[in-house]
């Protein structure tokens, strides 16, 4: 009975030592604040008004109503759909061309990677200055009508560039995880598949892609994810203009929040992208998961 | 695949790197030229070289002051993610209590939210209701509880490929489950807590977003808060601003070129957390 005594009072001081500070933390930070946020979409608060007013599911009706969000909506998907495909391609050939033995495999992967260091914010910028000056001199130099006005001032073509600059930096990123693929395909299934004739593109095709589906997984749902919740390179590119047309939903609820200043409204559409990205990882997690039993 | 054949895939991946690689060597290239001669010639090589855009750039930005704020929010956002990370990671690993089974499955579910839906209660409590506004360890705690299930996910799972029977050797040998952490299993963590360190340093180093809401005043901006005023508030000097890019690259740049091969290792990491 003391020794038992004994040991609860020890393992009760193990808890306050080792689980306590990070459950503390955790709650404050993260837990609280969703918390927060859940009750915060059922009121009409505007962050000065001193009397905060309960309005049911009013801010999500406004959400789905409102067609400024809508169109962020529908933005993001068409943004997300070309930026996926490009990055993955772009990121597949790389991982293929960095693992085929050519000479300075190394050094061209730190290479590619080298986007994924710098911040969101800078790279935007940077290639701001390309697509508003650089190109458009170039443009005018050689005469191309479409290419001497700056592509951030027309609608679509700034939703190209934003697509651009994403992939050009994303597919960086997915290369190391296909490159984790591939070189986890044993050496003899390739050799056997040269012996017996196959070319280098069915090589690929019927061996190293079958071979390779789990990081092609991993790859397709982390891009779905990262480019929903695309929020640096939006601000500092296009700034979701010109005239609002390249408002991708995670800037549309920072501008909802902190320009127009409506919190409950902001708060709503941010539980929607939630809803949206819980469920890509919950897929992820699915068919990730299910390649794995299968190998 | 023939020799030939490398070599022609050599060729074509060097060219493909280099296109690449553009961006950079424009932007380089024109942080030695005046803005009028970057609005003619964005492509040739400087003819009125300057260095002068560098010095406005760290006038303007305030550089140094923001380089060290980047610097202190980043060093103690990394030593507290590894301390606590490392611990929790530890007691969750080797007590298996019903209580941190829950916490730790919470902490797991709360890693699917993207920021978004903490960015406004956060900022109504900790800059509204607490008044910490332009309060640097503040911003460190934020990060590091952002941080953290992430962290204790790779912790735990990195603790429970060490053998117990080194813990019950400890134990035997006098050592207490503190002593034993500290002494014995920490060591063996060295390669997990790179990877955790790598991640969260670059995410909080190039983080905007968190921090542009709490920290507004000069003297208490990171480097991407002072470069975005910067680029935001002068509208014509576009050397200067280059300049300034490249100068919020540089840090991180050089710790890149010391430790790629962890760096790369560490960022993918956070893919895998699935």
């Amino acid at each position: 009975m003391a020794k038992n005594f004994g040991k609860k009072i020890k393992n009760i001081g193990i808890f306050a030592g080792f689980g306590l500070p990070a459950t503390i933390i955790w709650a404050s930070v993260v837990l609280i604040p969703f918390i927060y946020g859940i009750w915060i979409t059922f009121t009409d608060w505007n962050g000065l008004a001193i009397d905060i007013n309960y309005v049911g599911v009013q801010n999500y009706l406004e959400v789905f109503t409102d067609s400024t969000f809508v169109t962020a909506f529908f933005k993001t998907v068409i943004y997300a759909f070309f930026t996926v495909i490009a990055s993955n391609l772009v990121g597949f050939l790389l991982a293929l061309a960095v693992t085929s033995g050519i000479k300075g495999q190394s050094f061209f992967r730190t290479g590619f990677f080298t986007p994924n260091i710098i911040g969101g914010i800078i790279l935007g910028y940077i290639w701001n200055f390309i697509f508003s000056y650089a190109l458009t001199t170039f443009g005018k130099s050689i005469g191309v009508e479409w290419m001497s006005t700056s592509w951030l001032t027309h609608p679509t073509r700034a939703l190209i560039a934003l697509i651009i600059v994403s992939s050009w930096q994303m597919s960086g990123y997915l290369m190391v995880i296909y490159i984790a693929g591939l070189t986890n395909v044993p050496k003899e299934l390739l050799e056997a598949a040269y012996v017996d004739g196959a070319s280098g593109f069915q090589v690929v095709r019927r061996v190293k892609l079958p071979l390779i589906k789990n990081s092609t997984a991993i790859c397709i749902f982390l891009s779905i994810s990262r480019t929903f919740m695309s929020f640096d390179m939006n601000l500092s590119l296009t700034a979701g203009g010109p005239y609002k047309s390249t408002e991708l939903i995670a800037y549309k609820i920072y501008q909802t929040a902190f320009t127009s200043m409506e919190f409950g409204k902001g708060q709503a559409q941010a539980i929607v992208l939630f809803v949206i990205v819980a469920i890509i990882s919950l897929l992820q997690v699915y068919f990730t998961r299910k390649g794995v039993d299968e190998q | 695949m023939s020799k030939t054949k490398k070599k022609i895939l050599f060729v074509i991946t060097l060219v493909v790197l280099i296109i690449f690689m553009v961006p950079f060597f424009i932007l380089v290239n024109n942080t030695f030229k005046p803005t009028g001669e970057f609005i003619k010639t964005p492509f040739a090589l400087p003819k009125n070289f300057t260095l002068e855009n560098y010095t406005v750039a760290i006038d303007r930005m305030n550089f140094w002051k923001a380089l060290y704020n980047t610097a202190f929010i980043t060093i103690l956002t990394v030593v507290f993610n590894m301390l606590v990370g490392s611990m929790t990671g530890y007691f969750f690993a080797r007590k298996k209590w019903k209580v941190n089974k829950i916490v730790f499955g919470s902490f797991l579910a709360s890693m699917v939210a993207p920021f978004q839906v903490y960015m406004i209660p956060l900022v109504r409590i900790y800059a509204g209701k607490f008044g910490l506004s332009n309060n640097l360890l503040m911003v460190v705690y934020i990060a590091v509880g952002l941080n953290l299930p992430f962290a204790v996910f790779l912790y735990k799972g990195f603790t429970e490929g060490i053998p117990e029977e080194l813990d019950e050797a400890a134990r035997i040998d006098g050592c207490g489950f503190t002593r034993t952490f500290f002494r014995i299993i920490m060591p063996l963590l060295k390669p997990i807590i790179i990877t955790v360190t790598v991640f969260v340093a670059m995410g909080v180093w190039n983080d905007y977003l968190m921090s542009s809401l709490f920290l507004t005043k000069t003297h208490t901006k990171t480097l991407a808060i002072a470069i975005k005023t910067f680029l935001t508030n002068h509208s014509a000097e576009y050397s200067p601003m280059m300049a300034g890019l490249l100068l919020g690259i540089l840090p991180m740049l050089a710790f890149y070129l010391i430790g790629q091969k962890y760096i790369i290792e560490g960022v993918v990491a956070g893919s895998v957390k699935g």
